[in-house]
């Protein structure tokens, strides 16, 4: 269904919209929120806040990305479960993603002077710098948090090659960081 | 958590998110497109008196010893990192053995097409040192800046496993065999080792009979992709041969961003001997690093096995032996040079396939290899203590060949990026319309073909 659609459905209070974004999302928002809180309960529970969210949410907002604006609220639901969650201790495959990731961020750029706001809007236009198969790898890894196995299955690569695609991006954006200022000592 | 990391990844813009979320693997039948498609062969030839016992096969080469890609994710990288770590620090011993090598194999032919594989003459030496005993082993050990042989091993295995793929599609496999011939007595455990440290396959057969000489083109076609039918048909046993090392490299990949057909132009290229009509791929404003040296210009194509092709133009008044000589061009795809910059790069790459071959004897002579190539000096008693062995041979023969088929429908993941960020200001024509060298380095670092382009 196009998105246009279940966005109008979604101003018009019909019930229908609910079932519209779980056929449309609800795959791709139950793996990102199982990477993120590495149970099934969680994920599944994660995802009903989300389309409740996204209900409550639309109207007033009407996004110009269906399928960005419900990914994000689906990321962030998940997010908001793990931090509420303090039985959950380490492990998810989502901590251990941006674990990678921060290896390549200069320190500069993770010290409390900088705004998350600035470091993100730096790593967006990072990345329309590189090519679309090294964004799409990027986002599925660090923004989704999918696997290199599923990355790999999913994009009909082998998983060597995703790694290495990774790496070689995070290496990038390690130069674009530091070309933008955030100099290591 | 990376808590701040996690707040600043919510500032990606919705459309690269949907993308992400968008984007589908590609058709199994794209993949069948080849896009670069390179081949190397390196034949030894060991001679003595001929021998007749049972055709066997003594032992199976090792298989990769990557760590399980299916299984944990975090031992998998934690054994590609190990594995990337080694390989930096066996390039550190070898990167003077390539350098050297390479201007000696290029040098020899300055009016005709070259191309070669360092790493491959580096897996035919180190199978070498294992057969070997004494001062032989140890000139081959020195030409290698190697300390002792498990040193060797250990950087055998990391180039080994650094260059290895093979889903079927992107294809960079190297390969050892050693043809023994009937009768000959061998040493079980050298044969292991054979197998395990330089992933060769071991076989015991009649080296004269045609039955053998079959079995050993069928081996070398197999593992070079059929492309090197023109030298394979002629590869036989000698005829006084007890041995034979054979060790090949093949390389198949596409590249990461193809070329247009559509934008093909006929174009002049500036060959030794005079201008010759070639084919041109074209790119136009690439957005890429550019790099220089003393004596050349630089751009490098990912290719999606990730290996790249590093193109290097000579400036005027230079030759591409200049390049090689000067060995700069090993810190650009070594990563080590700081002589870059991001620009827009009009690219003009002519189409070509070529080959050749020869025998490097005199090279590994000039490097230093002397002994095995004596029957007074040389030393195979690590392998068999009852037959005199020595080399008499070390055929070569490489090909590569790039074009832009089949690329163009494999698009759903080449899609031009949105582009929102500013270009860089500067744009330049890097225009390969006269000879050139070309390295395809596997990631790295690793030479794995090194060419020179006279007449595409």
């Amino acid at each position: 269904m196009e998105d246009g659609i279940i966005l109008q459905m979604l101003w018009n209070r019909a019930e229908q919209a609910i079932d519209a974004l779980t056929a449309k999302f609800g795959r791709r928002l139950t793996a990102t929120a199982m990477n993120i809180l590495n149970s099934r309960q969680d994920a599944e529970e994660s995802v009903n806040d989300t389309y409740l969210a996204v209900w409550n949410t639309i109207p007033p907002q009407r996004p110009e990305s269906l399928s960005g604006f419900v990914y994000r609220v689906g990321r962030n639901q998940a997010l908001k479960r793990l931090r509420a969650n303090t039985a959950q201790k380490r492990g998810s495959s989502y901590e251990l993603s941006l674990d990678e990731l921060a290896e390549c961020i200069p320190a500069p750029a993770l010290d409390e002077a900088v705004e998350a706001r600035a470091l993100g809007l730096a790593i967006d236009a990072f990345l329309d710098t590189v090519s679309k198969d090294s964004r799409v790898i990027f986002l599925r890894r660090y923004w989704f948090g999918d696997s290199v196995k599923e990355i790999a299955r999913s994009l009909g690569m082998t998983q060597n090659a995703v790694s290495v695609r990774l790496n070689r991006t995070r290496q990038q954006l390690h130069t674009y960081l530091y070309k933008e200022g955030y100099l290591d000592a | 958590m990376h808590e701040k990391l996690a707040k600043a990844l919510d500032y990606i813009s919705d459309r690269h998110i949907a993308e992400a979320a968008g984007a589908k693997g590609q058709r199994r039948y794209w993949l069948c497109a080849v896009a670069a498609v390179l081949a190397v062969v390196l034949l030894i030839n060991l001679f003595n008196g001929p021998m007749t016992v049972q055709a066997k096969a003594v032992s199976i080469a090792s298989e990769s010893r990557q760590a399980d890609r299916d299984g944990d994710f975090d031992i998998w990288y934690a054994e590609l990192e190990q594995r990337e770590a080694a390989t930096l620090e066996a390039l550190s011993s070898l990167s003077e053995f390539f350098a050297d090598s390479s201007a000696r194999y290029m040098a020899a032919g300055q009016a005709e097409n070259r191309v070669w594989s360092p790493v491959n003459a580096f897996m035919a030496l180190a199978a070498l040192a294992e057969t070997t005993g004494g001062n032989s082993r140890q000139q081959i050990l020195e030409v290698l800046g190697t300390e002792n042989l498990d040193t060797l091993r250990a950087q055998v295995g990391a180039l080994w496993e650094s260059v290895y793929r093979d889903d079927g599609h992107e294809i960079s496999v190297l390969a050892n065999s050693l043809w023994l011939d009937e009768g000959l007595s061998y040493d079980q455990a050298v044969m292991d080792n054979l197998a395990y440290f330089d992933y060769a396959s071991v076989y015991q057969c009649d080296l004269g009979s045609p039955k053998s000489v079959k079995a050993l083109q069928t081996w070398l076609n197999k593992n070079t992709g059929n492309l090197l039918k023109q030298y394979t048909k002629e590869a036989v046993f000698p005829g006084e041969a007890v041995m034979t090392l054979a060790s090949t490299v093949y390389l198949q990949a596409k590249w990461g961003s193809p070329f247009s057909a559509a934008k093909n132009t006929q174009g002049a290229f500036h060959a030794p001997g005079g201008d010759i009509t070639c084919t041109f791929m074209n790119k136009k404003e690439l957005q890429t690093d550019y790099y220089w040296g003393d004596s050349f210009g630089a751009v490098g194509l990912d290719l999606k096995n990730g290996c790249t092709m590093w193109f290097f133009l000579p400036d005027a008044g230079k030759t591409v032996a200049d390049v090689l000589d000067e060995g700069e061009y090993l810190d650009v795809i070594t990563q080590k040079s700081e002589n870059n910059q991001y620009l827009k790069v009009n690219l003009s790459v002519p189409k070509f396939d070529i080959s050749s071959g020869g025998d490097l004897k005199e090279m590994f002579q000039a490097l230093g290899v002397t002994d095995i190539f004596s029957p007074e000096t040389a030393d195979f008693t690590a392998i068999t203590a009852d037959t005199p062995v020595v080399i008499t041979s070390v055929n070569q023969a490489a090909r590569v060949l790039i074009d832009e088929e089949g690329v163009k429908a494999a698009s759903y993941i080449e899609l031009p990026g949105a582009g929102a960020a500013p270009p860089p200001e500067e744009t330049i024509d890097f225009v390969l319309d006269r000879p050139f060298l070309f390295v395809i380095e596997a990631g790295g670092g690793i030479p794995l073909f090194v060419g020179a382009v006279n007449q595409p």
